[in-house]
């Protein structure tokens, strides 16, 4: 899909030879789906062009053609100005520039070419796109929180902001960004809450950005994030309303995709990330150990598999002696030393993780069963691995599951083959030399200038208040979570 | 910048140490230690291994073996006999797991303890909570009892003081670190001993070593034992059994259980001279009483069980006192302890000859019983 741009040389230098219809025909190659309606009202002659499979027929019917044709038999002198008025649309835009039309052609409008001793382009919004019904996000499941979801129209989107957060100073302003092809981005900001500099940077990304075609949210992230080597998400990746309206109220900007049901939240600390809506909808002490409980499994789903290599390989002294008999019993006969044991039964569990994804649901249960039993009893029993360190893998991909943000979990799964690499050489001195490296990128990292460790480095105590743990908060106080 | 991280990484991986990784099935993990006399007044040594393919986990699989593996060598030096060992094993002796250590009686009559653990004290593999044993009997023997409730023969042994506040005859392990302090401290002190007994091991009495030469000095029985226990402020449990005259049985046959206990002990400087008040407290409960007749609901029933308690515990501390100042003239009491503490001048000017100034000191015994309870009884 590419569009021919013409400069206004060219279209001066056309406009003799060619009809403005002829040249929307031959800028869209003739395409079947451009659908071209031409009659005669008195004086004037119509063109009407719209792309048929994203515009609502009826609508164009009832409403363009039927009153055009209605004028033709009233008698009225026409000039291929005065249709403004005369159609019963809410907005009919009159086209200046050649340019535009093709756009408006594209975003489902109708496009009436009056020809006259002048010719007038107007432009009426018919569009009527694909769409899909608001469902619950497959991936950010929730308890007792709101069920509707991120759709693939940026408008729906809007929508569903705009119903959990009914207020007049939520703002949004639209881009077209793109060097080919243009695909709409809405930036979201509450006005007094969102700092202008936040906001005049997000402008500036985004305008910054210069991809020829961005089809997804996950290509902006990437496009308008400046930490090009962490593995770590700059922006929190959500499809969840209500998310994104709490993040407004805290101050913090979103951006939508047009034709993407994620919604990006700048600026992004970790501690949000390890956050999930419902730590708000509970009372604060089952909510706390639940913040608790998910940092703790965070932690262990990297660190684990390192820990328990370096335990058994080189410090044998610190394993109770209990503990050390029975893994020396159970690891008695397995042919690989404990680090290829663990590199083979990780890369296992993605390769299961990554199958699962990728099949169609009704197949993808047949691998979660093969693998438990093929990989789990079989691979046991036949002596290839030992019991222990089958153990040690599900636990920590199990821990993963609990990190609620799947860009996060991501970035963790790389780090526990950071460490592991680590841990295999040096043992516990290793993992710390890991961890060492990976407090310090942490700590250097930037979301929109924000620190990502916030409120941990630098410390913030008002903020502490909700990390690790989540203090009540007094309804209606400026720093309290919720919008009333 | 990127250069000089990869040089600093660079260095953190390859110029360190730990950098050769053993796998945990191929160490021979040894969790008991047992040293003797060989023949030819060589050392020999019992290194008790785990055989992990040997423990039996699951119901029905019939174990090939024993768990352990006894491996005894003789050598002049303990080093020498642990690198001997490299002959006999394909996996490497790793001692982090020691659980005990057990020497015979021939051995620490002969050599000094402090020579004979010096090796142990000074290697890293060894911890410092390894519990140390004495025994009469031939170490080989004692460390292949078969186990009759644990795995290991290491273990039961270590595992047996656990019941140190259920009877007053069992001491608390001596460690690893508590015989490096006693030794650099120079005091005498006792460890404990065990025995086997109708072919299970048993715990007994106690080995003095003397704190000139670190050798063995003499034995306690387990009456002693008691003693050593209310004067070390050690004792946390046990029963006070008053057999009233002279015949089992009798009628009278009473059996306390102690609930708390606490020893004090109080040097005092009298114009001069030393003397030293021990002061015990201790609580107890009427726990087996064989006068069906006794009403404890009456008014000082319990004053005859008293003074009877008090007498019992200051004869069992006297027993102890005695042979110490007497027969042997060591302070294994810990009395210089708390001279040291309350009284330091005197103790500074006296620690030359400590053992000396010990044997005439008078140690005068003050026991206070509290009978607290009596349990559930019948209203009669």
């Amino acid at each position: 899909m590419k569009i021919r741009r013409h400069s206004i040389k060219q279209q001066d230098s056309s406009k003799e030879s060619k009809s403005i219809k002829e040249r929307i025909m031959d800028d869209f190659h003739h395409s079947s789906d451009l659908h071209c309606k031409s009659f005669e009202v008195p004086d004037i002659e119509i063109t009407i062009l719209f792309i048929a499979d994203i515009t609502n027929r009826k609508t164009i019917q009832k409403l363009i053609i039927a009153p055009l044709l209605f004028l033709a038999q009233e008698n009225e002198p026409i000039t291929p100005f005065s249709l403004t008025g005369k159609l019963p649309v809410e907005s009919m835009e009159v086209v200046k520039n050649y340019d535009k039309i093709n756009t408006y052609l594209m975003d489902g409008f109708t496009i009436i070419i009056a020809k006259g001793e002048t010719e007038v382009v107007y432009a009426i919004e018919t569009c009527n796109f694909v769409k899909r019904k608001t469902n619950e996000p497959v991936n950010e499941p929730t308890i007792s929180g709101p069920r509707d979801g991120f759709v693939e129209s940026i408008q729906d989107n809007k929508s569903l902001i705009r119903m959990h957060l009914h207020s007049n100073d939520l703002v949004f302003e639209r881009f077209a960004v793109g060097t080919e092809v243009k695909t709409y981005v809405e930036l979201a900001y509450v006005k007094g809450k969102a700092s202008e500099e936040l906001i005049t940077e997000a402008r500036e990304r985004i305008q910054s950005v210069k991809a020829e075609y961005l089809g997804d949210a996950g290509l902006l992230e990437q496009a308008i994030g400046k930490n090009k080597f962490s593995a770590f998400p700059e922006l929190t990746n959500t499809q969840f309303p209500l998310k994104v309206t709490n993040a407004l109220m805290e101050g913090k900007i979103t951006i939508l995709t047009d034709g993407s049901p994620t919604a990006l939240i700048a600026p992004t600390t970790l501690n949000m990330l390890l956050q999930t809506p419902d730590d708000y909808y509970f009372k604060w002490i089952p909510a706390s150990l639940t913040r608790i409980l998910t940092y703790f499994a965070a932690i262990i789903s990297f660190v684990l598999p390192a820990v328990y290599i370096s335990l058994i390989s080189f410090h044998h002294g610190l394993i109770p002696t209990d503990l050390a008999i029975s893994l020396s019993k159970t690891r008695e006969g397995v042919p690989f030393p404990s680090v290829i044991e663990a590199f083979l039964m990780e890369l296992t569990i993605e390769i299961l993780r990554e199958a699962g994804i990728r099949l169609p649901k009704p197949i993808g249960s047949t691998v979660s069963i093969v693998g438990a039993i093929v990989i789990g009893e079989t691979a046991v029993s036949a002596g290839i691995v030992s019991p222990m360190m089958v153990m040690v893998i599900s636990f920590t991909a199990i821990c993963s599951f609990t990190v609620p943000n799947y860009q996060l979990s991501l970035a963790l799964r790389s780090i526990r083959f950071f460490l592991l690499f680590f841990a295999a050489i040096l043992g516990i001195y290793g993992i710390l030399i890991a961890l060492f490296i990976l407090s310090t990128h942490l700590v250097s990292l930037r979301s929109f200038n924000v620190p990502y460790m916030e409120p941990f480095a630098p410390i913030r105590f008002r903020q502490l208040k909700d990390s690790v743990i989540r203090l009540f908060f007094r309804l209606g106080k400026k720093d309290g979570k919720l919008h009333e | 910048m990127i250069r000089k991280m990869v040089f600093t990484i660079c260095c953190l991986l390859f110029l360190s140490a730990c950098w050769d990784s053993n796998e945990i099935e191929d160490v021979g993990l040894i969790i008991g230690v047992g040293l003797d006399f060989g023949e030819d007044e060589k050392f020999s040594m019992t290194h008790q291994y785990v055989v992990p393919n040997n423990i039996q986990r699951s119901q029905g699989s019939q174990a090939a073996g024993k768990p352990f593996q006894n491996l005894t060598l003789e050598g002049e030096s303990f080093f020498e006999i642990i690198r001997e060992n490299s002959l006999e094993t394909d996996r490497p002796p790793n001692f982090t797991h020691l659980k005990s250590l057990v020497l015979s009686e021939k051995l620490i009559e002969e050599e000094s303890v402090r020579k004979l653990i010096s090796f142990f004290l000074r290697d890293h593999e060894f911890r410092r909570t390894v519990a140390v044993f004495v025994t009469k009997e031939k170490v080989e023997d004692i460390m292949s009892v078969e186990p009759t409730k644990e795995i290991f023969p290491a273990v039961q042994i270590k595992e047996l003081t656990q019941n140190n506040d259920k009877s007053l005859e069992i001491l608390e392990n001596t460690k690893f670190s508590e015989l490096s302090s006693n030794i650099s401290e120079d005091v005498s002190f006792v460890i404990p001993e065990i025995e086997i007994n109708q072919n299970r091991i048993r715990l007994s009495g106690a080995a003095i070593i003397s704190d000139q030469d670190f050798k063995l000095a003499g034995w306690l029985n387990r009456e002693q034992v008691q003693g050593l226990k209310w004067l070390t402020n050690t004792v946390k449990g046990g029963l006070v059994s008053l057999t009233g005259q002279e015949e089992k049985h009798s009628e009278d046959h009473v059996v306390l259980e102690i609930i708390t206990a606490g020893t004090e002990i109080h040097p005092k400087i009298e114009s001069g001279k030393l003397k030293v008040e021990v002061s015990v407290n201790t609580t107890v409960r009427l726990g087996e009483d064989w006068n069906i007749e006794r009403d404890v609901f009456k008014q000082g029933w319990d004053e005859k069980i008293t003074k009877d308690a008090e007498n019992h515990i200051k004869k069992s501390i006297q027993q102890v006192i005695e042979p110490a100042q007497n027969e042997y003239e060591l302070d294994f009491l810990g009395l210089s302890k708390w001279v040291r503490i309350k009284e330091p001048a005197f103790y500074e000017s006296h620690k030359k000859n400590w053992n000396e100034t010990f044997k005439d000191v008078p140690i005068s015994v003050d026991v206070k019983v509290d009978v607290d309870g009596y349990g559930t009884q019948d209203l009669q």
